[in-house]
């Protein structure tokens, strides 16, 4: 049988599509012979080969997506050599490409080569149509990141279904020198600082990679403030420290005044100082820098503009007490409105609910333009919370400036939510945080899967449009599992926990999968998430982590681990390279966990100086793989999450946003 | 100020070319602004973008070349925002980009994103005009490879400006089970073999990305002689079982010693009886299916087995010399081809017992064929001169050649080809095998690649396929950066090739790198390295005590590199400190080549395997993080195969 590929759309990602297309009918057809790609735009034949374009260009009706630009719709109607192959948007046609291979045995587990699932089968016809249940389906970055794992993070986000790449920053600097200056184990690499200029190379790069995907392009988030503050967009890329006692009268007079003084916040934090909100200088300075900026950009989808980060860090004067924190920002955010407006560009714009933010606006309220999109940000929560909707009733804190602290849990944000989208019907995007530091926390990896499955639905439940995950890159240690519950919920709320586990486990494990499956399920139990995360405490005096009945489960640990390393050096090769992948990850994971459990036997006993200095050589000790595992494993976040959250007893660190 | 890209050929490598420019554009300028691309058939806006196509399509002139689809020429002509990027075929036209960066001062130094240097700077207008010196300009796989690094450096050859990828074998799961079971590396990593079905996946992925670029794709090589008789051969010289034979096609193999099997258990090293007629049509059979099969096949290589004094003895074999029969089943397949109006360009391939030119049969369609050369046995020890005296070539004997190292006596055997072979030739060379191991300074090899270049045209070729790595990039590129450059331009000097490399490589350590290189160049001296100087042959092919002195230098000298490189590897420009790096572990890597020499010239063989095999397993903890520049297996078979085979030990469940 030949194969044949046409083109009726003329854009990048569909051409991207087709070779795609291609690359994977080869690879599952090895003998099939060439495949002769052409364009036909306008005239589809569509009985002599698949064909590749917008729905609209075939005719197909669209009209249950409320903006075909940003809504998805995979549609594929094929038999086994011939059909229509399409989408909703340029990037949709890429994603239905992807679901095509997918619903003929394709799987992406990893990202990278080795984390193709491709069998070796003749095509078959595929009828497939659906619209995602989630318009924004997304992952930024954060923790140590290489650029090598943010293009394979790329290519690999459409592959499962993502349709939003975010880069933080102006100079996505501070995550990219975490990895390469090896912080947290330089013990093992010798650091490699990149500079400034480097990363925006990169960065650029990285926009190129997500334009030739059509994928949505989010930018940015916290650092606006580097005019009005006269600083460069560098130092506020990242949590920059610069010194006080040399800021400029009239720069001083634009930023927050807390305990009667004007300076960087936390002791010369560019990034976590806020402008005076109601200095009009400073917010036209600002304005005019997101304006800009804008205008600059127009390959962005979403220009994210957030205020600093951190908390409790907002102006006190006289003049910005006549507003709260909140209707300062929308004041601000209309009169960024008003301009874009009066300039002609539609440039949209996400404003974040976080921190202070979340509070939502008494007094002022944000055009409803069609501008804006709501970011709701409940960092700080806790993931060993069940919350299925929006609470029945929550009673809100009353704000007060710098005094009362941000909500915890995850009910209070959804609450603050609620309040927000009493006033405000525009999209809603939920900024959630299960890959930045708080999967570590579930050894097994069995819990967590579950709790961002629970998690995404309830936020569809409640009717957001949509998440972005700040998370690692490299968050797939010692397998990708969450990743996938993650992406495919999001595509399809409707989808079976169970059978998505199984399907993900069946390929990265084949027939070792109830063995390994097993013994991360016990490890999961043994290591307790409550506790991992600090709520397990049998004596609050003593600490977080002090529970002497947990040093039985953390001894049991070793017996696990030894049959498994067993089990595994006897299975690990296999004809799937996948699965030989797959087991080689959970091997060094046992000696992750074997070394982890020394440390917290210690630790739940009260003896945290001898936990500690344990923990210091295990992140020495466990580095040494990072060469080979570093597409899937980032340890300078997972040390980062054991130092400041467990064994410094550091409680929570607000970088991250 | 705005840029714009228009496409006003549509083919896939010009949309990608189109996307290239935009990411190194966006790259170089980072404050431009957004790139649009577009596509403008027919009619291109040369004064408002950067305009991307075949120079055909431009209504360029091409008559400076004999085949546009072959011979590349890249034309740019453009302002600081504007003008014509273009080539003589769509792949030249993604070179021609290529050119456009690098004349704006992009370069392209190892494969990966680490090997890029891209300056940040304002692009500016660039006029050149060229057609590549040699017509074929290529890399076959080799060593031990994996599907990151063969992507990588398909990704590489058109930034280089090499032209040609060629995929050894149906499925060349031999290389990549090197990499994948980490041979010579088992103490440090655990072995992760991976199966034909995979390999064969990965080779069409590789076909796909070669084809998405337009680069020639050159396919297969040995193994026909087997396949045609459904013998699995998929593991190229590793023994298979006799049994493994059908008894259908026992007997069509060659007849050696009276018997007619594997030529010593290698499928790919078994000839078959090529006066066999019926044997002829099923071999022609074979390569006519799999050319119908595989249309990307840009040239379809059909070769006899490996190996040598393999062929067949018969009767009826012996009436004709090797080389006319392979001709006249070459004929015959290109009689077939003809038939069927298949268009398939076909390598045949000289070397062994083809190297002797045929006697009675001659090659019938120049148009069809083009002849391939191996040097393979050639020390590198110098270049070619000159062609020797034709009547003192050795007299061909059935079975009984020796191994040519002379490379005037392969060159000189060219020429007599060339009297019954008008048609075009390519040389498939050996550089980047194991053979630049025995330079640990790069810089005798690294001349020698410039000089054989400089005389490729005259000894009769047409160009290069290099059978190398993909990772011979340790302790840098050069060696690669010399072969591409000079490749398509020969008036390049090799001082001002070297001192680029350098430039950008090491920057404002450039004199110290190459001095310190330098030096490793002398003690390590290259013809000794590779076994030619021992002063007592009878004690070995490395026994020179008087080198004991030197060797034991090494020590300090790397030393003195190692902290000079630990002060200044760090450096604004990502490849540099890549560079730097890789330096540093070369230091490593000398000292203990210099320590295992130490030994090596006084001939104490067992002290030498000794530290051998200490050698290879103490080095062989850094490859996972240098993989991409360095094949530690094919170094170390360099090693064994020619100074200390070392004492393997049982690693089984090391790497754990």
């Amino acid at each position: 049988m030949t194969y044949k590929i046409y083109k009726i759309t003329d854009c990048s990602p569909v051409d991207y599509a087709a070779e795609e297309l291609k690359k994977y009918l080869r690879m599952m057809m090895p003998e099939a012979g060439d495949i002769k790609i052409e364009r036909a735009c306008g005239k589809a034949p569509v009985n002599d080969g698949f064909v590749l374009g917008l729905m609209q260009d075939f005719g197909i009706d669209t009209s249950e997506a409320k903006d075909i630009e940003l809504d998805d719709i995979l549609h594929i109607d094929t038999t086994d050599n011939a059909g229509i192959i399409a989408g909703s948007n340029p990037r949709s046609v890429l994603m239905a490409v992807y679901r095509f291979l997918r619903e003929n045995g394709c799987r992406w587990l990893y990202p990278g080569i080795d984390g193709e699932y491709i069998p070796m089968q003749t095509v078959h016809g595929v009828k497939f149509h659906k619209i995602a249940d989630m318009r924004y389906r997304g992952w930024c970055n954060e923790g140590s990141e290489s650029q090598q794992c943010m293009i394979e993070t790329i290519e690999f986000a459409p592959k499962i279904g993502l349709n939003v790449y975010m880069i933080e920053f102006f100079y996505p600097y501070f995550y990219y020198n975490a990895y390469y200056s090896h912080i947290n184990n330089e013990k093992n690499r010798l650091p490699e600082p990149v500079t400034y200029e480097q990363v925006l190379q990169w960065k650029r790069m990285c926009e190129v990679e997500i334009g030739k995907r059509g994928l949505q392009f989010h930018d940015i988030g916290h650092g606006w403030t580097f005019d009005a503050f006269e600083r460069t967009k560098k130092e506020l890329s990242g949590w920059v420290r610069l010194k006080n006692d040399d800021i400029p009268d009239h720069v001083r007079e634009r930023m927050a005044l807390i305990d009667g003084k004007r300076q960087y916040f936390h002791n010369g934090i560019t990034l976590d100082t806020n402008i005076c909100m109601s200095n009009e200088e400073a917010r036209a300075i600002l304005v005019n820098s997101v304006i800009e900026y804008a205008e600059k950009s127009p390959n962005i989808d979403y220009l994210h503009v957030t205020l600093a980060d951190s908390s409790m860090n907002r102006c006190e004067c006289e003049n910005c007490a006549k507003y709260s924190p909140t209707e300062w920002y929308v004041i601000m955010l209309n009169e960024i409105d008003d301009e874009l407006t009066h300039r002609g560009l539609d440039t949209r714009i996400v404003f974040a609910a976080y921190n202070e933010t979340m509070w939502a606006p008494k007094k002022v309220k944000l055009h409803e333009s069609g501008r804006f999109s709501l970011l709701f940000a409940p960092i700080g929560r806790r993931y060993n919370e069940e919350v299925t909707g929006f609470p029945e009733k929550i009673e809100l804190d009353e704000y007060v400036v710098n005094k009362t602290p941000s909500p915890r849990s995850l009910d209070k944000c959804l609450a603050h939510l609620k309040d927000w989208t009493n006033e405000w019907n525009g999209n809603q995007i939920c900024y959630e945080y299960h890959f930045y530091m708080n999967h570590y926390f579930d050894i097994g990896s069995t819990y967590f899967p579950k709790r961002i499955y629970k998690d995404v639905k309830t936020y569809q439940n409640v009717g957001l449009s949509g998440m972005i995950e700040d998370g690692s890159q490299r968050c797939f240690f010692p397998n990708g599992l969450c990743m996938w519950v993650y992406s495919n919920t999001a595509f399809d709320g409707s989808c079976d926990y169970d059978a998505l586990v199984d399907d993900y486990y069946s390929h990265i494990y084949g027939e070792h999968k109830d063995y390994v499956v097993g013994y991360l399920k016990k490890l999961t139990e043994l290591f307790n998430f409550d506790y991992m995360v600090g709520v397990g405490s049998a004596d609050k005096a003593k600490g977080d982590y002090y529970n002497p009945a947990m040093a039985e489960n953390f001894a049991a640990v070793k017996a696990v681990v030894d049959e498994a390393r067993d089990y595994i050096l006897k299975n690990y090769k296999n004809p799937d390279r996948v699965t030989t992948v797959s087991m080689i990850l959970a091997l060094r994971h046992l000696e992750f966990c074997e070394d982890m459990a020394k440390i917290l036997f210690h630790m739940c006993q009260g003896e945290v100086e001898t936990a500690s200095e344990l923990a210091e050589k295990f992140y020495d000790s466990f580095g040494r793989h990072e060469a080979e595992i570093d597409r899937y494993y980032d340890h300078n976040l997972a040390t980062r999450t054991w130092r400041e959250r467990i064994f410094k007893g550091v409680q929570i660190s607000f970088l991250g946003i | 100020m705005a840029y714009k890209i228009y496409k006003i050929t549509d083919c896939a490598p010009v949309d990608y070319a189109a996307e290239e420019l935009k990411k190194y554009l966006r790259m170089m300028m980072p404050e431009c602004g957004d790139i649009k691309i577009e596509r403008a058939f027919g009619k291109p806006p040369v004064n408002d973008g950067f305009v991307l196509g075949t120079m055909q399509d431009l209504g360029l002139d091409v008559s400076e070349v004999e085949i546009p689809d072959l011979d590349d020429i890249l034309h740019i002509d453009t302002t600081d925002t504007a003008g014509i990027i273009s080539g003589s075929n769509p792949r030249s036209v993604l070179m021609a980009v290529y050119r456009f960066l690098r004349e704006n001062g992009c370069r392209w130094l190892y494969p990966g994103v680490d090997g890029e240097y891209i300056p940040m700077q304002t692009i500016k207008g660039v006029k050149f005009h060229k057609a590549a010196d040699m017509r074929y300009r290529g890399w076959c796989n080799e060593g031990s490879e994996s599907q990151q690094c063969m992507l990588e450096t398909i990704e590489f050859s058109p930034k280089v400006g090499l032209n040609v990828y060629m995929i050894e074998f149906f499925n060349p799961h031999f290389y990549y089970d090197y990499y994948y079971s980490h041979v010579n590396n088992e103490a440090n990593r655990l072995p992760e073999p991976v199966t034909h079905d995979q390999v064969l996946q990965w080779k069409r992925m590789c076909e796909s990305e070669i084809e998405k670029r337009g680069l020639q794709f050159h396919d297969i090589g040995h193994g026909w002689s087997t396949y045609a008789f459904d013998i699995t051969n998929n593991d190229a010289w590793k023994p298979i079982s006799e049994d493994d034979v059908p008894e259908a096609s026992r007997q069509y193999l060659a007849e050696i010693d009276g018997k007619r099997g594997l030529f010593h258990g290698a499928a790919v090293n078994t000839q078959f009886c090529m006066s066999n007629p019926e044997a002829r049509r099923i071999f022609v059979d074979s390569v006519i299916d799999y050319a119908i099969k595989h249309p990307n096949v840009t040239y379809l290589h059909v070769w006899m087995a490996d190996n040598f004094n393999n062929h067949c003895e018969c009767e009826e074999c012996r009436k004709m010399i090797p080389s006319d029969w392979y001709v006249k089943l070459l004929n015959e397949l290109d009689d077939e081809l003809t038939r069927l109006s298949l268009d398939t360009r076909i390598v045949f391939a000289i070397g062994f017992e083809t190297a002797w030119a045929p006697i009675k049969e001659k090659l019938r369609n120049s148009d069809r064929f083009l002849g391939l050369h191996g040097p393979l046995g050639r020390r590198y020890i110098r270049t070619f001169t000159d062609f020797i005296d034709e009547s003192k070539l050795p007299v061909y004997q059935r079975n009984n050649i020796v191994q040519e190292k002379n490379i005037e006596t392969f060159f000189t055997f060219i020429k007599k080809w060339h009297d019954v072979w008008p048609g075009p030739m390519v040389c498939y060379e050996y550089h980047f095998y194991i053979y630049h191991y025995y330079d640990i300074g790069t810089l005798y090899y690294a001349k020698r690649i410039y000089e054989d270049i400089q005389t490729l045209e005259r000894a009769g070729f047409n160009g290069y396929i290099e059978d190398g790595s993909q990772r011979p990039f340790f302790p840098n590129g050069l060696n690669m950066f010399i072969y591409a450059e000079t490749l398509f331009d020969r008036s390049k000097k090799f001082e001002d090739l070297l001192d680029e490399y350098y430039s950008y490589a090491y920057g404002e350590h450039k004199e110290f790198v190459k001095n310190y290189m330098k030096e490793l160049s002398a003690i390590f001296e290259f013809p000794y390295m590779n076994g030619m100087m021992p002063t007592d042959k009878s004690k070995g092919d490395h026994y020179d005590p008087a080198r004991l002195e030197s060797f034991r230098r090494v020590g300090e000298i790397t030393k003195k590199a190692r902290e000079y490189i630990l002060a200044n590897y760090k450096s604004a420009d990502r490849v540099k400190t890549v560079s730097m790096i890789l330096l540093l572990r070369h230091t490593e890597y000398a000292e203990q080549a210099g320590e295992l020499m130490e030994l090596v010239c006084q001939g104490l063989t067992d002290e030498a395997n000794e530290r051998a095999e200490r050698f290879y397993e103490s080095f062989g903890r850094h490859e996972a993080e240098i993989e991409r520049y360095y094949d530690h297996g094919l170094c170390v078979m360099g090693w064994r195969h020619r100074i200390a085979k070392g004492k393997k030990r049982n690693t089984e469940a090391a790497g754990v």
